[in-house]
């Protein structure tokens, strides 16, 4: 299992590498989750990570997340999502007369797991329901990103949010 | 430097007031503790009103997120949602007096609400900061130091006093984005000493 997993990191990291897309973001924001939780500990989180568009309405992102407090760095969850854009295309404007929309909401599908102990793993299903920006506003803030897992060892379904995550397209 | 002195000032007495105070919890000080409260309030509702006369903006509000490892505070994250008073919008550091509420995202071990009442004031303005070129709209780096105290309604005494230090705070002349605050969290009741991150904040002008 360890090996699918890296596997599947790898295989990951290296297509967002690969994308050669200019919409490419760095993440920074907040992470936690619902307790008794089988992948996090108590304490708040850091969610760090990069996006990257892969077509008008597409996006990837691969994340961790680490605890900030009470103790700074004792666990990393790492993550990726595929998102869709529900309200209009936020890549891909060419042209200075099309107005892409400031606003926005996603849905996206992923997978998350514990990379300190990997004891806890499974898909995501990932909703944001407010997001304003973009890579034409070159700075894009999200909102109460709500995700469902489902945690393959422990056969358990809970919830993580993201309150805030701030993209920084560079 | 003088307007520090006197935020640093003001801070550290009603520090010392609250620390004195709770250390004799009898029931006539806490009587006391909830009028000088009420009238906290009092004064910030009519500080409020003075407002409409002065232009520019003076009232707005903030969120942020919290983590602490401190006594009496939840392990859990916590929100911060304030009511934000700038009465001195002549002053480019933007000094300002805040009341809100801050609780934890999951409640547990009785971990409750509280109500928090501070004051702060950015330390230095840097218009042209290296991270400038991460936004799009002109922004200006003013480090800001804030200092609340929280109070406990259910049990009727102040927790905890502390001091934020923002070294990324961002202001975009309607609004001001920190990253990354570092706190100082005093106990008032057991005397301990804790910290926190405000991992981000967000205050928007309204009026």
């Amino acid at each position: 299992m360890k090996k699918f997993l890296f596997t599947v990191c790898s295989f990951i990291l290296l297509s967002s590498v690969s994308l050669h897309s200019s919409s490419f973001a760095v993440s920074l924001g907040t992470f936690d989750g619902l307790i008794p939780n089988p992948t996090i500990l108590e304490g708040s989180h850091l969610h760090a990570g990069i996006v990257a568009g892969i077509s008008s309405s597409l996006e990837l992102e691969v994340f961790v997340n680490t605890s900030v407090t009470p103790l700074p760095f004792h666990e990393f969850i790492g993550g990726t999502s595929l998102n869709l854009a529900l309200m209009g295309p936020v890549y891909g404007y060419k042209s200075s007369y099309e107005v892409p929309p400031y606003g926005n909401a996603y849905i996206g599908i992923g997978f998350i797991g514990n990379l300190t102990n990997l004891g806890s793993y499974g898909p995501v299903i990932r909703f944001t329901p407010i997001s304003v920006g973009g890579p034409e506003f070159v700075l894009r803030e999200r909102a109460g990103t709500l995700g469902l897992f489902y945690d393959i060892p422990s056969n358990s379904v809970t919830l993580f949010w993201n309150i805030f995550l701030l993209d920084f397209y560079l | 430097m003088l307007l520090q002195r006197s935020t640093w000032d003001t801070m550290s007495s009603s520090t010392a007031i609250l620390h004195s105070r709770s250390r004799s919890r009898k029931a006539p000080v806490s009587l006391r503790v909830r009028k000088i409260f009420v009238v906290a309030v009092l004064v910030l509702g009519v500080l409020g009103s003075v407002s409409a006369k002065s232009t520019g903006w003076t009232v707005g509000y903030r969120v942020g997120v919290d983590g602490f490892s401190a006594p009496s505070l939840s392990q859990h994250e916590y929100i911060s949602l304030y009511g934000v008073y700038e009465p001195f919008r002549n002053i480019s550091v933007n000094p300002s007096i805040q009341l809100g509420v801050m609780f934890p995202t999951v409640t547990a071990n009785s971990h409750t609400a509280l109500l928090t009442l501070g004051i702060g004031s950015g330390v230095f303005v840097f218009q042209d900061h290296i991270f400038d070129k991460l936004f799009r709209r002109d922004s200006a780096l003013i480090p800001r130091v804030d200092a609340y105290v929280t109070y406990n309604s259910a049990q009727g005494n102040f927790e905890t006093a502390a001091l934020v230090i923002h070294p990324l705070s961002f202001y975009f002349g309607d609004k001001y984005v920190g990253l990354l605050g570092v706190q100082v969290v005093r106990n008032l009741a057991t005397q301990d000493w804790g910290w926190g991150i405000r991992l981000f904040e967000i205050s928007h002008y309204l009026w």
